[in-house]
């Protein structure tokens, strides 16, 4: 077989979703939530053709640009409480492009990170471990 | 083998791929004298290019489309389409592939 016959692509939705994931297991991330460009495109989303028999993997909170074959990932965040951010954001960057890498073989230039709430209730920073 | 019958033959060589699935659109099938297989939608077959639309059941995806690949170059190496290239779209992912998938992983 010649193997340069064969490419692939993979879709910005597939790694949304991943990275999406992944965000939202990092310790300290409450919850993604789309930016008002987020809310905009959810609609288009939701117009678009659906896939028989699929249930899309959640990916709100996330947008995705590929350009030459890498990604930039941009995520909306709510935090718990009192975490460090900066090293939170660090984690959730390394989190994604790993997930993202290993899961797809897309190389990821850059994650960017928007925190749009930072939530304090008690029992939710009690449930994450973050206090 | 004409554009049909090497696009029959993809979809049953994929379907020996797991984590993988034809992208069919949610459209509703017809009854009537005009029957067609829905899967063949995600198939596009001509002698430059054979695209497949999937979308992802597990993962991760590199085997898995390397997997695919190979099997559909294989098909068509005996086929008018054999000088074609060969693309793999993945346009969505099952929520399945990544909660079975993460179950273990310790981030």
């Amino acid at each position: 077989m010649n193997a340069a016959r064969v490419d692939w692509v993979v879709a910005e939705p597939v790694i949304a979703s991943i990275a999406a994931d992944a965000a939202s297991r990092t310790p300290g991330v409450l919850r993604l939530q789309p930016g008002l460009a987020g809310l905009v495109g959810s609609v288009g989303r939701m117009a678009r053709q659906r896939v028989r028999g699929l249930s899309s993997a959640p990916r709100e909170g996330v947008t995705v640009e590929l350009t030459d074959g890498a990604a930039d990932i941009h995520l909306y965040l709510t935090l718990a409480g009192f975490a460090p951010a900066q090293q939170l954001a660090a984690a959730v960057q390394r989190a994604v492009a790993g997930a993202v890498h290993e899961d797809t073989g897309v190389v990821v230039r850059s994650v960017a990170i928007t925190i749009i709430d930072i939530d304090t209730e008690d029992d939710e920073l009690d449930q994450q471990g973050v206090r | 083998m004409n554009r049909g019958e090497a696009t029959d033959l993809i979809l049953e060589r994929l379907a020996t791929v797991s984590g993988l699935r034809p992208a069919v659109p949610a459209i509703q099938r017809k009854s009537g004298a005009l029957r067609w297989d829905l899967d063949s939608l995600a198939v596009d077959v001509d002698t430059e290019l054979v695209e497949i639309r999937l979308v992802a059941t597990e993962l991760p995806l590199p085997p898995r489309l390397r997997a695919a690949g190979a099997e559909v170059a294989e098909l068509l190496a005996e086929s008018p389409y054999r000088d074609a290239r060969i693309r793999l779209v993945v346009t969505d992912i099952d929520g399945a592939a990544i909660t079975d998938t993460r179950r273990d992983r310790v981030l």
